[in-house]
């Protein structure tokens, strides 16, 4: 099966805690693994915001666990690496795609289906998000391993305004029962200031200089393109990974979502997960 | 005793090692390893396995003997390892356990 032959479920953008946007994810794997949801693409925010931690960091070396909770921010360890990322309610998008390993696959140069590694399989899902920048004027380009970064400034009329090179979107993919999933994060707005406040960076580091440093590695929609509002990114990201594709727009079964409440208590929520390393 | 290193991989990712021990040089023995970071393994599980081949190590090990050992099970499980490497591993570990040394 080709690519272009998979017919998506669409979930669109909706709004969850962190515990159970990572277990909407696992139930979603769960079930497109056993055949009974189609291969998924969903949208979601987080509220309360969160911190995720890779699945390998130590949660205790890499997040301020106590301003987490005087800010009223949930802590959760994803099922996939990468690193510790701050989800504002107010300042992201985020996005998974589910699919099985053997209907992610293209043709060979010999004619054969083949899977797609790991690398290819980023390259695909991060054009997408490259096409849904491209519908807002906002030219980027994947940087391996896992980022998506600006490749052409709008306005370079000063320093303030180049913004290539820099970050906007970072992704994270693992594959577990033949299913992939890969879930990212596309950047409406950046703190930097509370990004910082929460993660563990000592505070004698959380200086001008090391912020400065983070806000010429990282920008966000709203930097290169002050008038997009998040709901013409969220078109445009709908626009963007549908593009091309069979799809309909549909809902969690009541199979996952029960699935779900239970992983979000059993596993994401408690300690055993979020503090095992 | 414990020991930690941190290491950004040049064009990957961070990999932080720390190693438990037991007795003392020249006899000292790796009784457990821990590895972290933000880097990316598939599948995520066999990172315990890397852990576990460490452990029982002499601390004397030179980095090649790691890279043989990690290596084995790397490919003996189809493990795909990204932003680091078995390399990595070993020259972070040795750096963990002998922080004076250049080698």
């Amino acid at each position: 099966m080709a690519l272009s032959d998979i017919n998506w479920r669409i979930i669109e953008l909706e709004t969850h805690d962190a515990f159970t946007n990572m277990a909407l994810d696992e139930a979603c794997c769960e079930s497109v693994a056993s055949g009974l949801s189609k291969p998924t693409i969903r949208f979601y925010r987080w509220k309360p915001s969160a911190v995720s931690i890779g699945y390998f960091q130590s949660l205790h070396d890499e997040i301020a666990v106590d301003e987490c909770a005087t800010a009223g921010v949930d802590i959760i360890r994803r099922r996939t690496g990468g690193g510790a990322v701050y989800h504002d309610y107010e300042g992201e998008i985020t996005y998974s795609v589910i699919v099985p390993e053997k209907m992610f696959t293209r043709v060979n140069a010999g004619g054969a289906e083949e899977t797609l590694g790991i690398t290819e399989s980023y390259y695909e899902i991060c054009g997408w998000i490259i096409k849904s920048l491209a519908r807002l004027g906002i030219e980027s380009d994947f940087k391996p391993i896992n980022d998506v970064v600006i490749s052409a400034d709008v306005d370079a009329s000063s320093a303030d305004r180049v913004f290539v090179g820099k970050k906007i979107s970072g992704n994270a993919q693992t594959r577990r029962g033949g299913v992939i999933l890969q879930h990212g994060t596309i950047l409406f707005t950046v703190d930097v200031k509370k990004m910082f406040s929460l993660l563990k960076v000592g505070k004698e580091k959380i200086a001008d200089k090391l912020i400065a440093t983070v806000e010429e590695r990282v920008t966000s929609v709203s930097h290169v393109k002050p008038e997009v509002t998040r709901e013409a990114l969220y078109k445009a990201l709908f626009e963007g990974f549908t593009d091309g594709k069979t799809f309909e727009v549909g809902t969690w079964s009541k199979e996952e979502s029960a699935r779900a409440e239970t992983l979000a208590n059993e596993r994401y929520k408690t300690k055993d997960w979020n503090e095992m390393r | 005793m414990e020991y930690i290193a941190t290491t950004k991989v040049s064009g990957g990712k961070l990999l932080r090692v720390k190693a438990e021990t037991d007795g003392s040089e020249p006899k000292m023995i790796v009784t457990s390893v821990s590895l972290t970071g933000d880097f990316f393994m598939h599948p995520e599980d066999g990172v315990t396995e890397l852990e576990k081949c460490l452990a029982g190590m002499p601390a004397k090990t030179e980095v090649r003997t790691y890279v043989s050992k990690l290596n084995d099970v790397i490919h003996s499980n189809g493990y795909e390892l990204i932003g680091f490497s078995a390399s990595d591993i070993a020259q972070t570990l040795h750096d963990a356990l002998h922080p004076e040394s250049e080698y």
